[in-house]
């Protein structure tokens, strides 16, 4: 689901019935995408813009078959039971949008993602998006077949706003794009930056991957050691965003929730080094995604 | 939240972990005991580090002292507002270590220094970091330090106390290993506000002394469930632009633009997700409340599901109460932007407010040199 959002890939919603699951089936069925099933516990019966709801996963499967994808929407307190209701109906990935929940929850769900090799984009993830094939989530905003031209770049970010920026950004400039994906920015999180180039190196139509990145308490550590490890197959380039961190007071949560201002910028010039020598494109804004990909041999 | 050094340690003495002896808070000069066994160490009550080095921490050994030691610590860490003093018995002599429990990227982790007592970072030690399993609340190795320090059963209270307590950070620095039993001598605890619906009988000092009155405003809002969806974040800055962003990442590049073209932020003030128009409209009067504003640049990314006609109601309802005579500049699109766009412009009519309507084809790096011309 990483590296394409494939044409009729099945998805359940959770929290189907609430203000904002309504609104992503909306959202969903508007870009095609099939929305197989809805559940709430207690609302079994109902349907949101035709999809039949559910009390559980299991009598939803049950009616429906095996599903490819679960889309949840339910409020932090119920996250961690429904991501464990997921887990034991074995669907391979799930996609939180919820922000805000307890970190002891947060740290038991990608523990148990992990255990049950399930892929887990988010929390606070507005989704992914393939160019013509559908979305899960609200990535892309209320209009994407009219936004978005297809193409072959495809955008990594953990600012959802950002990734629809750079997506609206690059369309300007007759760059057409193949898939989006927004990870979320929690400071516990399932899918990172390197699973995500990962999964696109996979897909044959994207040719070239952008990721948008904060540098805001990030010392990019965690990026220096995946390119340092990693053969890339295709072009990369990174924005690094974040700069003015300095004239903010210590301790403040500056741009996402983990960006507590605290960098080490001898690090982070050194990481960022790393990240160039392993052959990746640096450039200091979005608007530089224009020329930078331009200059490419391969676009 | 972080807690206050007393109550922290209370929270501690509720899991059997041992802290000083004799524990006790003045609030005040007046409320100092007479009836104090000395020597005792006394602390001035900050939620800021670094404390014994800028004379916060001090052995007593009278009550006039204990009474000089607390004007003279009011006076030092004035600009930090202390809540007061805590006193307690000096704990038996031995070896002082750093231990804590903390969440990284991936989870739950475990970090003893053998150098206690000082800035973790400054240590010349390597620390042994052990992560913790967050399902079953055990650590994943049992490396030779805990052996060493007998610090086994210690280890399971802490972690106990870590996880029913839901803790973001509990660190114990020092930690002093005694003969029979390690001290917590201080404590530093944040909570995870995420997870105060799990503790709404918990009664703890409010630790929002050092806010200023527009910060104090922004958290009551929300923390009042009246005041529904994601919450608005406002810090206030030196300067005298007045700024109301959208989206984290989109809040960096406009912060980064803005500084590098040589603007100064009033404020940091940024709401994502789905926020009330009420929220917004709370957070935009916080934001025109502070003076000397050279104008107001209202922006963020094009939203893939913020309402933009919802979140503009809000925005447009506190401009035309307040009717800033600066110049307001927007760059916002996303769902619902034509609707806002309109719920704005007929405001700025309406009250005559000089207002420009940025077209999301200009980036958001343009529309920052756009206002900051503006300014001039």
């Amino acid at each position: 689901m990483l590296s394409e959002f494939k044409t009729n890939a099945k998805i359940l919603v959770q929290g189907a019935t609430g203000r904002e699951g309504q609104r992503a089936i909306e959202f969903m069925k508007n870009y095609g995408t099939n929305v197989v099933a809805g559940v709430t516990p207690g609302k079994g019966g109902q349907e949101v813009l035709g999809v039949p709801i559910f009390n559980s996963i299991k009598e939803a499967l049950g009616k429906v078959g095996p599903v490819d994808a679960v889309s949840t929407y339910v409020p932090p307190p119920a996250c961690l039971s429904a991501i464990k209701e997921v887990i034991e109906s074995e669907i391979p990935f799930i996609h939180l949008i919820t922000d805000g929940v307890p970190y002891q929850d947060l740290a038991s769900m990608v523990k148990l993602c992990r255990d049950n090799n399930v892929q887990f984009l988010g929390p606070g993830s507005l989704g992914v998006l393939t160019i013509g094939q559908g979305r899960v989530g609200f990535l892309g905003g209320t209009d994407p077949k009219k936004d978005y031209q297809a193409g072959e770049v495809s955008i990594i970010s953990r600012s959802g706003g950002m990734t629809n920026e750079v997506a609206h950004y690059l369309n300007q400039y007759g760059i057409g794009l193949r898939t989006m994906i927004h990870l979320g920015s929690d400071k516990i999180s399932g899918a990172n930056v390197g699973e995500a180039i990962n999964a696109l190196s996979q897909d044959k139509q994207t040719k070239i991957i952008v990721v948008f990145e904060e540098i805001v308490n990030n010392d990019l550590s965690d990026l220096a050691e995946f390119f340092s490890k990693q053969k890339l197959n295709k072009p990369v380039i990174i924005s690094l965003t974040g700069i003015s961190r300095n004239i903010m007071p210590e301790g403040v949560s500056f741009g996402h929730v983990d960006a507590l201002l605290k960098g080490d910028s001898n690090l982070l010039n050194k990481n960022i080094g790393r990240i160039k020598s392993a052959g990746v494109v640096t450039v200091d804004s979005y608007e530089d995604f224009v020329p930078a990909i331009k200059n490419l041999s391969t676009y | 939240m972080k807690v206050y050094e007393f109550e922290a340690k209370k929270i501690l003495a509720d899991y059997q972990i041992d802290t000083p002896a004799q524990l006790n808070f003045f609030a005040s000069k007046d409320d100092i005991s007479k009836n104090l066994e000395y020597p005792v160490i006394a602390k001035v009550l900050i939620l800021s580090g670094k404390r014994g080095k800028r004379g916060g921490v001090k052995e007593i050994n009278s009550f006039e002292e204990l009474v000089s030691f607390y004007d003279e610590a009011s006076a030092v860490f004035a600009s930090e507002k202390p809540l007061g003093i805590l006193t307690e018995k000096m704990a038996p002599a031995g070896e002082d270590i750093y231990f804590s429990i903390s969440y990284n990227k991936t989870g739950p982790i475990l970090v003893i220094n053998q150098s206690g007592g000082v800035d973790i970072e400054a240590s010349k030690l390597a620390s042994v970091k052990i992560p913790i399993d967050p399902l079953t609340k055990k650590i994943t190795s049992k490396p030779a330090v805990i052996s060493r320090f007998k610090l086994k059963g210690f280890t399971d209270k802490v972690l106990k106390c870590f996880f029913e307590q839901d803790c973001e950070l509990l660190e114990i620095n020092p930690l002093r290993i005694g003969q029979d039993r390690a001290i917590c001598l201080d404590v530093k605890m944040i909570l995870d506000d995420r997870a105060g619906f799990r503790h709404r009988e918990r009664q703890l000092t409010k630790t929002n002394k050092n806010l200023t009155e527009r910060e104090l405003v922004m958290a009551e809002i929300n923390s009042n469930p009246d005041f529904k969806g994601s919450p608005c974040r406002y810090v206030e800055l030196d300067g005298d632009v007045a700024l109301l962003l959208s989206g984290g990442g989109a809040s960096l590049i406009i912060f980064d633009a803005l500084v590098n073209g040589g603007a100064k932020p009033g404020n940091y003030s940024e709401y994502s997700g789905n926020p009330t128009k009420e929220k917004v409209e709370a957070l935009t009067r916080i934001i025109l409340s502070k003076p000397n504003q050279k104008g107001l640049l209202i922006a963020g990314g094009i939203a893939n599901f913020t309402l933009i006609d919802e979140t503009m109601a809000g925005i447009a309802k506190a401009l035309a109460d307040v009717k800033p005579n600066y110049p307001i500049v927007i760059r916002r699109g996303g769902p619902n932007e034509k609707i806002g766009k309109k719920i704005i412009m007929d405001t700025a009519v309406k009250h005559n407010l000089d207002i420009t309507w940025l077209s999301s084809d200009k980036s958001l790096k343009e529309a920052c040199q756009y206002f900051i011309e503006k300014l001039k």
